[in-house]
């Protein structure tokens, strides 16, 4: 990340290659940044991305500094939980379909498709095969 | 990344933005354009990958901080997905 402080425009602007820094670990840090000074996006030529931190009051150089060394290491940060997430998504997947499971009433777990099993396609318990005449016929006459 | 701030024209502030598209959708700049409408005009134009956010008849006083907290606002929109 390279970073050139602009003091008189109280702001630092970091220069971040997007192949180190996806562009979804930027914006997550970006956001994390909010409250403490003005933060603008821009995309830059050859896959950089450059993140302006703007103070929100008159701020020292070596704030800015501090500021931008500061948002280096939450980037890293943001990055390290990008990379967990990913090689974890798998097992908690598995842990939260257990755990939707093992909330389900006992019982009630394939009760349906089971009742659905003992049917035969033939059995008829409305009666609605029974054709017309031989329900009302003699009625009618 | 150019913020204009010309305020020379009596009690009617005026600033320009650019904003890429790719950190600042349309979707999250009309969320912004929304909560902001009381505080300043605003309008959007299209340049390129970039949103020209233009600024006027911005609320005495608070003209100098609106475009920067409109910006950190459309990201927090961008963020959240709103």
């Amino acid at each position: 990340m390279d970073t050139r402080i602009e003091a008189v425009k109280n702001r630092v602007l970091c220069e971040i290659d997007e192949k180190v820094f996806p562009r979804g670990v930027v914006v997550s840090t970006a956001y994390l940044f909010l409250e403490r000074c003005y933060v603008r996006l821009e995309s830059a030529p050859k896959g950089r991305i450059v993140v302006q931190l703007k103070g929100k009051r008159k701020t020292a150089k070596a704030r800015l500094q501090t500021l931008a060394d500061e948002f280096g290491n939450e980037l890293m940060h943001q990055l390290m939980r990008d990379q967990v997430a990913e090689k974890t998504n798998g097992l908690r997947e598995i842990l939260v379909g257990r755990a939707l499971l093992s909330a389900v009433p006992a019982g009630e777990e394939g009760s349906l498709a089971e009742s659905e099993e003992e049917q035969d396609y033939l059995d008829d318990p409305l009666g609605i095969a029974v054709p017309w005449e031989e329900k009302y016929g003699d009625e009618e006459q | 990344m150019a913020t204009k701030n010309n305020s020379r024209l009596a009690g009617e502030a005026k600033a320009t933005l650019r904003l890429d598209l790719a950190f600042y959708p349309r979707q999250a700049l009309d969320r912004a354009r929304e909560a902001f409408s009381k505080l300043a005009d605003i309008e959007f134009s299209k340049e390129g990958s970039k949103t020209i956010v233009n600024f006027s008849h911005m609320r005495t006083g608070v003209a100098a901080k609106v475009p920067d907290e409109f910006t950190n606002f459309a990201l927090a929109c961008t963020v959240s997905g709103q």
